[in-house]
C-alpha cells in the first residue's frame, strides 16, 4: 500500500520510529534518547531505558519493555520492540504511534 | 521471475480471515456435537464404544483442527504485518486492514510477540527519512546558507555539540576532544568551496582523504550546535562544524548511515586526526588519574566508552562515548562531557558534564581512546 493510498483511505496507519541506542530524536515534540537496551537475564526480556525531554519540563528516564505505552506530546506511542545490545548487531527501540 | 518477491498482503489477510472463521466454526461444531452425543440416550455397549471413540479421538481431532486453523490465521496475520512493514518505505502498518484478524482485533503486542523473533527491526539500514528528512526541507532549514556556518577555530572551541539520531557518539566525542585541544586543526580541515559545498579532510591509516559534503545531504535530526543551554530546544539549533563533519564521516565510510553507528573511541580520533589512537594501549585498561592528567597535559584528545550492559551509575548511558575534558585534582575526579549536549537540569535528565572518581571510571567504563599529540595531527600530511 502506498502512502497516497493510505492517505486516501483516511489514515489508520501507525507510524513507526526506529531509535538507535545512544541516539536521540524528536517524537511528537519530545526528544527521546535511548540510554540502554539490554537483555534482562532474570526475566528473559529485552529492557530499554529511554530519556524523555520536553521543553519547559524536567526530563525523565523510563524503563520500558515491548508492549509498554508512552505518552509523548499528547500522543500515545507503544514500544513495538526493544532490540538489545549484543555487540554484533544494531540495538535500540522501535516505537509505534497508536492511533 | 517477474520481479515480485514477498507476499500479497491483501490475499494473506483474506485467507487469514477465512481460516479464522473456519477454525471457530469447527470449534462450535465440536461443542454442538459434544452436547448432542452426551445428551443422546444410547444405552449399551455400542453407545459406550461410540462415546469412547468420540471423546478420545474424533472430538479432540475436530477441536485440534479448529485450533490449528485459528493459530494459522494469526500466523498469517503476523506475516501480513511484517510484509506490510517490509514493503512500505516508511515501515508503516495498515492497522485497519489487519483489524479482526490478530487476536480478535489489531494489537501491537500480537505483532511484537509473533513478529519480533522473525523480524530484525534494524535489518534495513536507516534512511534519511528515519532521520527526519533533509535539513534544508525542515522549517528551520528553509533559508539555510552554507556561508552562515561559523567554522572559525574560536567557534569550534566554544560550541557545544548536540548529538542527534545517529549512534555516532564515538565520532562526535572525538570531535569534541580534538576541539578541546586543537580547534585550529579542525578549522583548517573544513573548507567552504565557491559552489557552497564543503571539503572536509579525514584520515585513513594516517593518509588524508578529502570528502565533499553538500547542504542537501544534512539530515534534519543530525548533529547540531546546542546553543540554548539547558533549554533543550532542538528546533532552532544551528548547523555547525559537527554537522558537516558527521556527514563527511557518513559519506566517507558509507554506503549508508549504518557505517557511522557504533565504533571504538580510538577509531574516531584516528579518523579525525590521522594520528594513531589505539584503544586502551596507553592506559592498559586500568588507568590512574595521573595517567589521564599527563595525557591531557600533552594535548592528547581522549574519549572513553561506557559499559555496554550495566553502568552502575544511572547518570551514565550504556555503550556511550564521552569526551574526557579534564581532571579535577582537588576532588580526584575525571570530568567527562556527554555528546548529547544539554538535556535539562532535572533529576531525571542526563547531565552534560559527568564527574567520576577513578574507581567509578573503572566500574563504569570499558575502553579509552587516547589520541596523538597535536604535532602528530594530520598524519602523513
Amino acid at each position: 500500500m502506498t502512502e497516497a493510498q493510505r492517505e486516501a483511505e483516511g489514515g489508520g496507519a501507525p507510524e513507526l520510529v526506529r531509535l538507535r541506542l545512544a541516539g536521540r530524536r524528536e517524537v511528537a515534540g519530545v526528544v527521546v534518547g535511548v540510554l540502554a537496551a539490554v537483555m534482562d537475564e532474570s526475566s528473559g526480556r529485552a529492557v530499554a531505558t529511554v530519556h524523555l525531554a520536553e521543553q519547559g519540563r524536567a526530563g525523565r528516564r523510563v524503563e520500558v519493555v515491548d508492549g509498554d505505552r508512552l505518552r509523548l506530546g499528547g500522543e500515545t506511542w507503544q514500544v513495538v520492540a526493544v532490540v538489545p545490545w549484543t555487540g554484533e548487531r544494531p540495538a535500540g527501540v522501535v516505537l509505534g504511534r497508536v492511533a | 521471475m517477474n520481479g515480485f518477491y514477498g507476499a500479497d498482503v491483501e490475499a494473506l489477510i483474506d485467507w487469514g480471515l477465512r481460516a479464522q472463521s473456519s477454525g471457530r466454526r469447527l470449534d462450535e461444531l465440536a461443542r454442538t456435537l459434544d452436547a448432542a452425543i452426551s445428551g443422546a440416550r444410547w444405552e449399551g455397549g455400542d453407545g459406550e464404544a461410540f462415546r469412547e471413540v468420540w471423546n478420545g479421538t474424533h472430538g479432540p481431532s475436530l477441536r485440534a483442527a479448529g485450533s490449528q486453523l485459528d493459530g494459522a490465521s494469526q500466523a498469517v496475520g503476523l506475516h501480513a504485518a511484517e510484509q506490510e512493514i517490509a514493503s512500505d518505505v516508511d515501515g508503516r502498518i495498515d492497522a485497519t486492514a489487519l483489524a479482526g484478524l490478530i487476536g480478535g482485533r489489531f494489537s501491537w503486542s500480537d505483532v511484537i510477540n509473533g513478529g519480533q523473533a522473525v523480524w530484525d527491526w534494524f535489518q534495513d539500514p536507516l534512511t534519511i527519512d528515519d532521520l527526519g528528512g533533509r535539513y534544508i526541507d525542515s522549517a528551520e532549514g528553509q533559508d539555510f546558507d552554507p556561508a552562515d556556518v561559523d567554522l572559525s577555530a574560536e567557534a569550534i572551541a566554544e560550541q557545544t555539540v548536540r548529538q542527534g539520531s545517529l549512534g555516532d557518539c564515538w565520532f562526535l566525542a572525538g570531535l569534541m576532544a580534538v576541539a578541546g585541544t586543537d580547534p585550529d586543526f579542525l578549522a583548517e580541515n573544513i573548507v567552504l568551496r565557491p559552489d557552497g559545498t564543503w571539503d572536509v579532510t579525514l584520515y585513513e591509516d594516517g593518509d588524508p582523504v578529502t570528502v565533499n559534503v553538500s547542504a542537501d545531504q544534512l539530515a534534519a535530526t543530525g548533529a547540531r550546535v546546542d546553543d540554548d543551554g539547558a533549554g533543550n530546544f532542538w528546533a532552532d539549533d544551528p548547523i555547525g562544524y559537527m554537522s558537516i563533519y558527521e556527514q563527511a564521516a557518513i559519506n566517507h565510510l558509507g554506503p549508508d548511515y549504518e557505517s557511522v553507528i557504533a565504533d571504538t573511541p580510538g577509531r574516531g580520533l584516528e579518523l579525525i586526526t590521522g594520528a594513531p589512537a589505539p584503544d586502551d594501549t596507553f592506559l592498559w585498561g586500568n588507568p590512574s588519574l595521573e595517567d589521564f592528567g599527563t595525557a591531557l597535559d600533552e594535548g592528547r584528545p581522549i574519549t572513553v566508552m561506557s559499559d555496554p550492559l550495566h553502568p552502575w551509575r544511572d547518570d551514565i548511558s550504556t555503550a556511550h562515548v564521552y569526551q574526557v575534558q579534564g581532571v579535577d585534582e582537588s576532588t580526584g575526579e575525571l570530568i567527562l562531557v556527554n555528546p548529547w549536549g544539554n538535556t535539562g537540569e532535572g533529576e531525571g535528565d542526563m547531565p552534560h558534564v559527568v564527574r567520576v572518581s577513578i574507581q567509578d571510571y573503572n566500574a563504569n567504563f570499558v575502553m579509552a581512546g587516547v589520541g596523538g599529540t597535536p604535532d602528530e595531527f594530520g598524519g602523513d600530511r
